[in-house]
């Protein structure tokens, strides 16, 4: 989640969000603009679940509406903010404990994930999309720790230190769990892709 | 699989996933609360005692839920069902394995074939079908390796 620096003419996200706290929720809109995709993305990869990302990206928002005076400035930024939010409503909704595997998937609402430009050739489209897939079922395996830090830090390009913010946890626990999650990550999907090659010689 | 292919994988992951937005109908319901709290906040008295700020929260909150709960209620309704304008609509699916995924790592060269087929053959990949349509044909491609396999197919219509 890279920063999302508002231009000169346009006030703050720590300003907006004062503004709502003295009554003015018609700041809440540019605050949408900026970091509504932010966090119904990062909601989307955690729940794997569409319909949940988006309910959870309305309730973070009325979240900040009604408790914008919860928002500290000296703690991080906005974007990381309600993505700590976003976090908690997940886990909130699908009532998971914090190591237990991820749900089922909701292959419907991911499959845009995998949307590949038409202007590519079919058959490295389909190999791209493919592969995709493979990389995000697996990143969908992972035990929720370690699924939370790949996607704040690589999918979602925050640093360190605002990945742990969100996670509530130490820097240096966030660095182990990423690495563990790509370790696993490279297990599972080398191992899928010797299940492939067994399954292509069998045939 | 290793380290390098993984950050290549994670790389190309990342791109897709900044295509993908909420819905709009999000957007709908978040500005129907901010607008239900400026309503609420504009039929406040001008000047309130501490308490009194205290109990128009809950009105404010109360009147958010409402319009979230109506909105999703509104957008699960258009969701179930079927509408004959739904399975009218034009189709075009992406290219759908037909062999193991493996099998066309391996292979180096294909060519696309273009055929009408069944259009009840949409129902076998759960695609949508117009039962009035049924027996019409629907465009078709095929991605055929030089021996004959057929690889994929996608439908277009």
């Amino acid at each position: 989640m890279p920063p999302t620096d508002p231009t000169d003419d346009e006030p703050s996200d720590a300003s907006l969000v004062e503004r709502i706290r003295r009554g003015s929720p018609e700041a809440l809109d540019p605050l949408y603009r900026r970091h509504g995709a932010d966090v119904y993305r990062f909601a989307l990869m955690w729940s794997g679940s569409a319909a949940v990302a988006a309910d959870v990206t309305q309730e973070v928002f009325v979240h900040l509406l009604v408790h914008a005076g919860d928002f500290n400035s000296d703690r991080g930024r906005v974007g990381a903010y309600l993505c700590g939010i976003a976090r908690n409503l997940v886990r909130r909704q699908l009532a998971m404990p914090t190591h237990d595997p991820l749900p089922e998937v909701d292959d419907d609402a991911l499959a845009s994930l995998v949307r590949v430009e038409e202007k590519e050739e079919p058959l490295p489209r389909l190999l791209r999309k493919a592969e995709l897939e493979s990389l995000r079922r697996a990143i969908a395996r992972l035990p929720a720790p370690y699924r939370e830090a790949l996607i704040l830090v690589e999918l979602q390009g925050c640093s360190y230190a605002e990945a742990a913010a969100i996670c509530g946890c130490e820097l240096g626990t966030i660095r182990s769990r990423l690495s563990r999650a790509r370790g696993l990550l490279v297990r599972l999907l080398g191992s899928r892709t010797d299940a492939d090659a067994t399954v292509g010689e069998a045939q | 699989m290793n380290e390098d292919l993984l950050d290549r994988q994670l790389d190309a992951l990342s791109q897709e996933l900044q295509a993908v937005a909420p819905p709009e109908s999000v957007a709908r319901a978040i500005g129907a609360a901010a607008r239900s709290s400026r309503s609420l906040s504009s039929i406040r008295p001008a000047r309130t005692n501490g308490r009194e700020r205290w109990l128009a929260w809950p009105l404010v909150i109360a009147a958010a839920v409402a319009v979230i709960a109506w909105t999703l209620h509104a957008q699960r309704s258009e969701q179930s069902g079927v509408s004959p304008e739904k399975t009218n609509a034009p189709l075009a699916t992406e290219f759908i394995p037909l062999v193991p995924v493996g099998e066309i790592v391996r292979d180096e060269g294909a060519y696309v074939v273009s055929t009408p087929m069944p259009r009840m053959m949409l129902a076998e990949f759960g695609l949508p079908v117009d039962p009035a349509r049924a027996a019409d044909s629907v465009s078709s491609e095929l991605l055929v390796r030089r021996d004959g396999t057929v690889l994929a197919v996608r439908f277009i219509d």
